[in-house]
C-alpha cells in the first residue's frame, strides 16, 4: 500500500516539477481562461445585472471548457522510452494514472481560483463562488480524473490533444450541473448537499474507471 | 393547424428519414464494394 | 464468418427494404391522433429511431466489453458496427424531434430532460467513432475504444439522472410530453410495428456493417503488408522528378 501511495506522490512531484519549468498551464491555460471571462461581455453586453446572474454559470463552463487544456498539456509519460522506464522499474500503472491526475488537480484547483478571482472582479459577483471549497474541490478532482483518463486513452493517437476535449465535454455534464446548482442553491440558500454529493459519485466512478483501465492502456505502449 | 399543413410536416419528416437512411446505407454498400475492390487488386 | 473471397450476401438489401415498407404503410394506413391529427404519424419514426439510438449504444457498449474480456477484433468491429449505426439513428432522432416539436410545441428545441440527454449521447458517439480515427494500429484502436466504451457506460447513466434532475427542477410542469397522451389500440399496435421494422432495419445494417469493418480491417492490414517495401525504398536514393 505504500509502496503504490510512494509511486503516486513521485509520479505526481515529476509531474508538477515538469509544469513549474514549462509553465504550459501557467503561462498559458490560466491565461486564456481569464481571457475568455474578459471576452464574454465583450461579445453580448456589459449590462452589469445581467454580467452578475450568468457569471458564476460562465465561470463553471470556462472552467469545464478550457480545464481540459490542463489535462492535455505535455506530460512527461507521454514520451515511450519515459513509459518504458517506468515499466521496467516496476510502476503500477494505476499508480501512474493517479500520480497523473493528482499533479492535474493541483493545476486545475490554481486554474479555477485564478479564473474564479477575474470572474468575481470583472462580473460583481459575491465571493460565494470561491468560498464554496467543496465545488472547486470536486469539480477539479472530476474533471483531472476525467480529462487524465481521455487523454490517456487517445495518447500515441494522431489527433490526440484536439480529440481530448470532445471526449470530456459531453462526459463532464454532471460535474458542470453540479457545480452550477451547488453554487445557485447556495446563493439562494437552499441546501446544495445533495448537488455536492452528485459530484462526489461522479468523481469516485471516474476514479474507479481510470484506474481499472490504466492496466490494459499501458499494454498498448 | 389544418390538416393539410399537418401532412406537409409529415412529408418532411419522412423526406429527411427517407434521405438520411438511404444515404447511409448506400454509403455502406459503396464502401463495401470499394474495399473488396482494393483488396481483390492487392491479390 | 464467411471469409474475403466469399460473395457479399444480398439478403440484408431485401430485409431492409421489406422493414422500410412495413414501417411506412403501417404508419400511414392508421388513423390520425384526436390530438395531435397527422403529426402523430412522425411519432412512429421518431420513437424507434430514439429506441434504436440508445439501443445501438447499448450494443457498442456491450461489445467494447466482450472484446476487452475476449480480446477478439470480432467483438470490436460489431462495437464499431453499432456505434456508427448508433450515430446515424441519434441524429435522425433528434431530426425528427425538432420537426414533431415545431408545429407541436412551436419551437424547434426545448430543454426536455430526454432531447438534451440524447444530443449529449450524440456527440459521446461522435467522440467514440473520432477515437477510432486516430490510429491504424488494429489491437490499439480496439482496446482504446473499448475503454472509451465501458467509460461512457459508467458515465452515460450519470448524464441521465444529473441532468433529469436538473430538468425537473426548471421544467414548467405544463409541458406536453408523447407519452402523456393516452394512446388508444390502433396507435400502440401501429407503434409496435414500426418499432419491430426499425429493430430489424437495424439487424441488416448491422449485418453489412460488420461485413464492411472486417474489409476495413483486411485492407489496413494488406496495406501495412504492402507498405514495407515503399517505405524501405523511401529512404534510399530520392529522385526529384518525382519518378513518375
Amino acid at each position: 500500500m505504500t509502496g503504490f501511495w510512494a509511486q503516486v506522490a513521485v509520479i505526481a512531484r515529476t509531474e508538477l516539477v515538469r509544469e513549474r519549468r514549462a509553465g504550459q498551464v501557467l503561462w498559458i491555460t490560466i491565461p486564456f481562461g481569464a481571457i475568455a471571462i474578459l471576452l464574454v461581455p465583450i461579445a453580448i453586453g456589459t449590462d452589469a445585472p445581467m454580467l452578475r446572474r450568468i457569471g458564476p454559470g460562465l465561470f463553471w463552463m470556462v472552467v469545464m471548457l478550457f480545464g481540459v487544456l490542463v489535462a492535455v498539456r505535455r506530460s512527461s509519460l507521454d514520451t515511450l522510452p519515459v513509459r518504458d522506464q517506468l515499466a521496467l522499474a516496476g510502476v503500477d500503472p494505476a499508480a501512474a494514472y493517479v500520480g497523473r491526475a493528482a499533479a492535474a488537480f493541483v493545476l486545475l484547483l490554481a486554474f479555477e481560483v485564478v479564473v474564479g478571482l477575474a470572474a468575481v472582479l470583472v462580473y460583481d459577483l459575491g465571493s460565494g463562488l470561491l468560498i464554496a471549497p467543496a465545488t472547486l474541490l470536486l469539480a477539479a478532482a472530476g474533471l483531472a480524473l476525467l480529462g487524465t483518463l481521455a487523454a490517456s486513452i487517445v495518447s500515441a493517437g494522431r489527433d490526440g490533444s484536439a480529440l481530448v476535449p470532445l471526449l470530456v465535454a459531453p462526459l463532464s455534464v454532471p460535474l458542470l450541473i453540479g457545480a452550477t446548482q451547488a453554487h445557485e442553491a447556495f446563493e439562494l440558500g437552499r441546501s446544495s448537499l445533495g448537488w455536492v454529493l452528485m459530484m462526489v459519485v461522479t468523481t469516485v466512478v471516474l476514479a474507479i474507471a481510470g484506474v481499472l483501465s490504466a492496466g490494459p492502456l499501458q499494454e498498448t505502449g | 393547424m389544418p390538416s393539410a399543413e399537418q401532412w406537409n410536416w409529415v412529408f418532411l419528416a419522412y423526406a429527411f428519414t427517407y434521405v438520411v437512411l438511404v444515404v447511409f446505407v448506400a454509403s455502406i454498400a459503396v464502401r463495401i464494394n470499394a474495399a473488396r475492390q482494393r483488396l481483390g487488386a492487392d491479390e | 464468418m464467411t471469409t474475403r473471397t466469399s460473395r457479399s450476401p444480398r439478403w440484408p438489401w431485401v430485409l431492409l427494404a421489406i422493414s422500410a415498407a412495413v414501417a411506412v404503410t403501417a404508419a400511414m394506413v392508421v388513423g390520425p391522433d384526436a390530438v395531435q391529427g397527422q403529426l402523430s404519424r412522425i411519432l412512429y419514426v421518431h420513437v424507434p429511431s430514439a429506441w434504436l439510438a440508445f439501443t445501438a449504444f447499448g450494443v457498442t457498449m456491450l461489445m467494447s466489453a466482450m472484446y476487452l474480456w475476449k480480446r477478439d477484433l470480432a467483438w470490436d468491429r460489431r462495437a464499431h458496427a453499432s456505434a456508427e449505426i448508433g450515430v446515424v439513428f441519434t441524429g435522425l432522432a433528434i431530426g425528427l424531434g425538432m420537426i414533431w416539436a415545431k408545429p407541436t410545441w412551436g419551437v424547434w428545441w426545448t430543454w426536455d430532460a430526454r432531447l438534451t440527454l440524447t444530443a449529449i449521447m450524440f456527440f459521446v458517439y461522435l467522440g467514440y467513432l473520432a477515437l477510432r480515427r486516430t490510429t491504424d494500429d488494429l489491437e490499439a484502436r480496439a482496446k482504446r475504444a473499448a475503454i472509451l466504451g465501458v467509460l461512457a457506460v459508467v458515465q452515460v447513466p450519470l448524464v441521465h439522472f444529473s441532468v433529469v434532475w436538473w430538468r425537473t427542477l426548471h421544467q414548467p410542469p405544463t409541458l406536453i410530453k408523447p407519452e402523456g397522451i393516452d394512446m388508444d389500440a390502433s396507435m400502440f399496435v401501429t407503434l409496435m410495428v414500426s418499432l419491430a421494422a426499425f429493430t430489424t432495419a437495424y439487424v441488416a445494417m448491422m449485418y453489412k456493417r460488420v461485413e464492411l469493418a472486417r474489409l476495413e480491417d483486411e485492407l489496413l492490414v494488406a496495406e501495412r503488408s504492402t507498405d514495407g517495401p515503399v517505405a524501405g525504398a523511401a529512404v534510399s536514393t530520392p529522385s526529384i522528378d518525382g519518378g513518375a
